[in-house]
């Protein structure tokens, strides 16, 4: 009887464990367990992987530095290119192309208003404006304009009796000349030398030179035209 | 003999169910397994020595599993590979077990 007891308990617990081995060895092929073969695979991949990543990290080392070379390249270009630029502007602002502002002179000019002279000494002239505007250049203007109009290295005045033609745009009393530069190198020059602006005071006519501090000169708005010229290659 | 036929029916009704554990719980249910191979080879020296007690089998069968489970988990969790005393502890169990019944129907044999 306690034999027969003792085999059935041993039955059910054989059934127990191979259920359990059964559901045990079921997923071999997800086991984490590996045997020797599976180890050495999953070794030699593992190793493989290592360099494989190590030379993908040198590959990207050597991209990143071309990269940052190229990189550096462009700033180089950038910087050149800046720099023309940068000549550009300083081309055009001494040439007139910009507008431009900074301390300097005003010069006022007017035909003397008295209705009893009967002289040509009373007008302004053109060439008073050419000889002013020459007396400005040689006191170190950078800028100079007539009237609103800037003067630029082709500028012509003529004078068609009662206004100027300045680069053929005409121009009426009052005149109004402004040039920036050092303020007082020029009007020391213009009031204390003997200049044409000293000249045209002893002329009676109405000439008035005052300092100021931001004087704006808009831009020439005309176009420079050249057909006979060429660089000379060097 | 019933052991074997016990197993051998267990292993096919697992097959046969193809019920998968998760994989995580694969170390408990080997050491498991191997704490019930001891209950089982206790019962065998029992029943061949006549004196098998259900109750202590019953008991053993389950509460060695489930402490060897427990060790596993502890184990885990504390980083020892605690589960090797269980291993060890079942193992050399079952040795001596199987000596023992080798030893008694050895001398069964040689008394008929």
């Amino acid at each position: 009887m306690k034999n027969n007891e003792a085999t059935i308990f041993v039955f059910i617990a054989s059934i127990i464990i191979g259920l359990l081995i059964a559901m045990n060895i079921g997923f071999q092929g997800k086991n984490n367990f590996l045997d020797v073969k599976q180890y050495d695979e999953a070794y030699n991949e593992r190793t493989k992987l290592y360099s494989e990543l190590s030379s993908l990290k040198e590959q990207y080392y050597n991209a990143n530095e071309k990269l940052s070379k190229y990189n550096r390249g462009d700033e180089k270009a950038n910087e050149v290119a800046k720099e023309i630029k940068q000549e550009i502007s300083d081309n055009n602002v001494l040439l007139g192309k910009s507008d431009v502002e900074g301390p300097g002179v005003k010069i006022t000019l007017d035909d003397d208003d008295n209705p009893n002279r009967q002289d040509s000494g009373q007008f302004i002239h053109d060439s008073d404006i050419v000889q002013v505007i020459n007396d400005l250049r040689n006191a170190g203007a950078e800028a100079i304009s007539v009237n609103g109009q800037r003067i630029v290295y082709n500028n012509y005045g003529l004078c068609y009796g009662s206004n100027i033609d300045l680069n053929g745009i005409k121009i009426v009393t009052p005149f109004y000349i402004n040039a920036v530069g050092n303020q007082d190198v020029l009007y020391n020059y213009l009031t204390l030398e003997q200049t044409h602006i000293t000249e045209l005071k002893d002329r009676d006519v109405q000439v008035n030179v005052v300092k100021e501090k931001k004087i704006q000169i808009l831009s020439y708005n005309g176009e420079f035209i050249y057909k006979y010229m060429s660089l000379i290659s060097k | 003999m019933v052991a074997f036929v016990g197993l051998l029916i267990g292993i096919i009704i697992g097959i046969v169910w193809n019920v998968n554990i998760p994989v995580k719980f694969s170390p408990y249910i080997s050491v498991a397994i191997f704490a019930c191979l001891d209950s089982v080879f206790g019962a065998l020296r029992g029943s061949i020595s006549h004196n098998f007690r259900a109750d202590i089998f019953v008991s053993g069968f389950f509460g060695n599993a489930a402490l060897a489970v427990a060790m596993v988990y502890l184990g885990d969790k504390l980083g020892i590979p605690i589960y090797l005393a269980a291993v060890i502890v079942f193992g050399g169990r079952i040795f001596n077990n199987f000596a023992i019944i080798r030893r008694l129907l050895i001398d069964k044999a040689k008394s008929h």
